[in-house]
């Protein structure tokens, strides 16, 4: 079985998890606890944050470990209803998401419009990046927060991060009231560079299990001075901003992975541009077959070698990840996170402008450092194989 | 310790000289959901005793409420006929029964069917009521309007309970012989095979698989309905049949607004050949009328031609709410709107037939020449017990 879903969850790194395996029979402790099992405990919390923190090019005190990537977007996008704010002055003020945002963003500022904040939708263009030009437009004096993802998980577009801190820098420059950025880094750290030093987001979610460690840990970076409002009570672990006793396991294991895959990463991009590129070619030359956006190109800097969206309308998507499951290969249709919410399923490729019928046969093909080329010819072969006769069948349907 | 039964059996009684196969049935049935805990069942006129360690009296419990044929049980104490052992016994009831939770007002009743038992009923009643009122003092007596009665009947032994939990009544399953039940995810086909299992039917279920079309989590969700159902039917079976290749050529060949009628008449087909097989006496599906285009008279008349086993439809005159009931009060509701959504609704026409007539319709399924393909389909459905799954 070759596995094609790595934007879903990557393996687990055997190494890595097998040390914290080990770690975590000897230090068991409660890293709040005085005794030395919660000294040690602790000691690797920090270590982690460390770790993390140094990879990230930022302090340990902006490091908020989290239950994972979608719990660090709702702290961010909530934060704005920070404690002892008046909710009332909430009321016109305005958020800026972009229309591909995961549901991780676009659910929780969806549910702001229920404290009065209004919500600015940005879309994208058909190769489905955001056009920072359309941020600048949409701000106003009443704007609280841009989000703005670095990689979309459903086609791999990095978005211009760094245009919009400038936009935003500038705004800010000419006397506009600050507004904070966040991005959702989930799908960008181990695959694109990152360095938080130079780019000036305020927040920055991430997820342990997209980099091969286990499901249940992820992190926010919060910009040293910001406040935001924990969902919960009750302790005052991660400085009282994600109470409740930490994932040691978890924290551990993103600890030791974060300066494995940032190594080399930008050569590692490379690699993946080439080991996409033949698959790329093969899709283009399969009849009916179509690259979303079209114009995606294996060299582009502008999209993660690592994701694929393809489709081959009219043949539903999950079909095709059911035949070619039963070929041995593990893709997805798209987010795997929303493919529950059948009519929602589409939005990001709506939102790109793509028809409804491209959208539902999509699919998506993700790998990671593990994955080789032949893995991906043999896969565009079997697709090349089986599926074209799906499409006549379809067809009659 | 152990945990006594006392289980009343209702319809089965105005039986008459094949009493005993009921009885026999019934009693086989309670022994084969209870596999595995050591359990005696004894028998006289109009009710069961069952007996087993006090460890397994919660899954008994749980058993009687969902065998078919059973009316009513209460959890008793069986003890030797002597008064003293008689209110020791009556003292450990009050403490391991909750019987205050049956209300305040309470009377004892005590039937001697040994008339050479001493004392006497009246006496006997007022010393058994006692030991509650020494119990739970806040009890009160009540022989006109009790919320509860404790029993005493003086037979061969003598026998103490309180309460009744009802059962699901009904008849034993496999009395009616053995039938094949279409089971899909949805609401209808579960309660349509709980209902006839209640009416003594041994169901297997029978369930047309179309990968890739159909998701695997559908069929989960059948299997997982089959095996609640396997709580009321035991050793239900459940047939998977990979009906894909018959599902894509009546698509490809037939003409688009027959395909629906076309594709329940081939199951049919294949249901009454496998129900056959493990001697089937009928199919059981759970149409409702005109709840669906499929489920009109004229559509329900060509359906049901490929097979000549009667079709059993207990849900035809139900309407949506009343099915739903039934679902809940088996607790198949739950699973069967689990959205799994999946494609087999691509086969669907956009406007199918509703008032089919025959002859056009038996002309399409003999076009399209699917003899061997229905035998090569059979041949290759799986088979499972429910209860395993």
């Amino acid at each position: 079985m070759i596995y094609l879903d790595w934007a879903a969850s990557a393996p687990l790194n055997k190494k890595i998890m097998d040390q914290c395996h080990e770690t975590s029979l000897r230090v068991f402790g409660n890293p709040s606890s005085i005794h030395f099992q919660g000294r040690e405990a602790d000691k690797i919390i920090q270590q982690s944050r460390q770790a993390l923190a140094s990879a990230l090019h930022c302090l340990d005190s902006e490091i908020v470990f989290t239950s994972g990537g979608t719990e660090a977007n709702n702290l961010a996008l909530f934060s704005l209803l920070k404690n002892g704010r008046n909710l009332k002055s909430l009321e016109n003020r305005e958020v800026i998401v972009s229309g591909v945002e995961h549901p991780a963003v676009f659910k929780p500022a969806q549910s702001l419009e229920n404290f009065g904040i209004k919500l600015r939708i940005i879309n994208a263009d058909k190769d489905g990046r955001v056009d920072p030009g359309r941020i600048e437009e949409a701000l106003n004096s009443n704007t609280l927060m841009v989000s703005l993802m670095s990689v979309n998980n459903e086609t791999g577009a990095i978005q211009p991060l760094m245009a919009v801190a400038d936009i935003l820098k500038t705004w800010n420059q000419k006397g506009g009231r600050r507004v904070l950025f966040h991005s959702d880094m989930v799908q960008a750290l181990g695959k694109i560079p990152i360095n938080l030093e130079k780019l000036p987001v305020d927040m920055a979610s991430f997820s342990a299990h997209k980099m091969g460690g286990p499901k249940g840990v992820g992190a926010l970076f919060l910009r040293r001075n910001l406040q935001l409002n924990p969902f919960y009570q009750g302790g005052e672990q991660e400085n009282s901003k994600r109470p409740g006793t930490e994932n040691l396991m978890g924290i551990h294991a993103l600890g030791l992975l974060v300066p494995e895959v940032i190594e080399n990463v930008e050569a590692l991009f490379s690699t993946a541009q080439k080991k996409m590129a033949p698959l790329i070619s093969a899709l283009r030359k399969i009849e009916g077959a179509r690259l979303i956006p079209d114009s995606r190109n294996p060299d582009s800097k502008d999209f993660s070698p690592y994701v694929l969206k393809f489709s081959m309308p009219p043949v539903p998507g999950e079909v095709v990840v059911r035949v070619m499951e039963d070929n041995g290969f593990l893709i997805s249709t798209g987010s795997a996170c929303s493919n529950k919410e059948l009519e929602k399923k589409y939005r990001v490729l709506k939102n790109m402008g793509l028809p409804f019928e491209l959208a539902a046969s999509s699919l998506r093909v993700s790998m990671g450092p593990t994955t080789s080329e032949d893995d991906l010819l043999l896969f565009a072969e079997a697709f090349k194989k089986e599926i074209p006769s799906l499409v006549k069948l379809a067809r009659f349907m | 310790m152990k945990s006594f039964f006392l289980i009343r059996y209702g319809e089965i009684s105005l039986k008459g000289a094949n009493q005993n196969l009921f009885l026999d049935k019934l009693k086989a049935n309670i022994k084969t959901q209870l596999k595995g805990k050591k359990t005696v069942i004894t028998g006289r006129i109009g009710r069961f005793y069952l007996s087993c360690e006090s460890e397994y009296h919660e899954d008994v419990v749980a058993v009687l409420k969902q065998v078919p044929g059973i009316v009513a049980f209460s959890p008793a104490i069986r003890v030797e006929k002597d008064k003293d052992k008689i209110l020791e016994a009556a003292m450990k009831y009050a403490e391991r029964y909750d019987v205050k939770s049956q209300g305040k007002l309470f009377k004892a009743e005590v039937r001697r069917i040994d008339k050479s038992f001493e004392p006497r009923s009246y006496d006997m009643a007022c010393a058994l009521g006692g030991v509650f009122l020494d119990k739970y003092p806040d009890l009160k007596v009540d022989v006109r309007c009790p919320d509860w009665t404790i029993n005493l009947e003086i037979r061969e032994e003598a026998y103490l309970y309180a309460y009744n939990i009802p059962g699901i009544g009904g008849l034993p399953v496999g009395c009616a012989g053995r039938g094949m039940l279409l089971l899909s995810g949805g609401i209808d086909s579960p309660v349509a095979g709980y209902l006839m299992a209640r009416r003594g039917l041994h169901v297997d279920a029978i369930y047309f698989h179309t990968h890739p079309f159909t998701s695997e989590k559908s069929l989960d969700k059948v299997k997982a309905l089959a095996k609640i159902l396997s709580r009321y039917v035991p050793r239900l079976k459940l047939h998977v049949v990979p009906f894909t290749e018959l599902q894509v050529k009546i698509k490809q060949e037939a003409p688009p607004d027959e395909t629906t009628l076309l594709s329940r008449a081939v199951m049919m087909w294949i249901a009454d050949r496998i129900a056959k097989a493990e001697k089937g006496l009928c199919l059981i599906t759970g149409e409702s009328l005109s709840q669906v285009a499929s489920q009109t008279p004229e559509s329900l008349r060509f359906t049901g031609s490929t097979t000549d086993l009667p079709i059993l439809r207990p849900l035809i005159g139900l309407d949506k709410q009343q099915i739903i009931a039934i679902a809940n009060q088996i607790q198949t509701y739950e699973t069967s709107i689990q959205p799994h959504p999946d494609c087999c609704t691509l086969f669907a026409p956009a406007h199918p037939v509703i008032r089919p007539k025959m002859e056009p319709l038996q002309e399409s399924l003999d076009k399209l020449q699917i003899n061997e393909l229905v035998i090569q389909t059979i041949k290759k459905t799986d088979k499972q017990m429910a209860a395993e799954l």
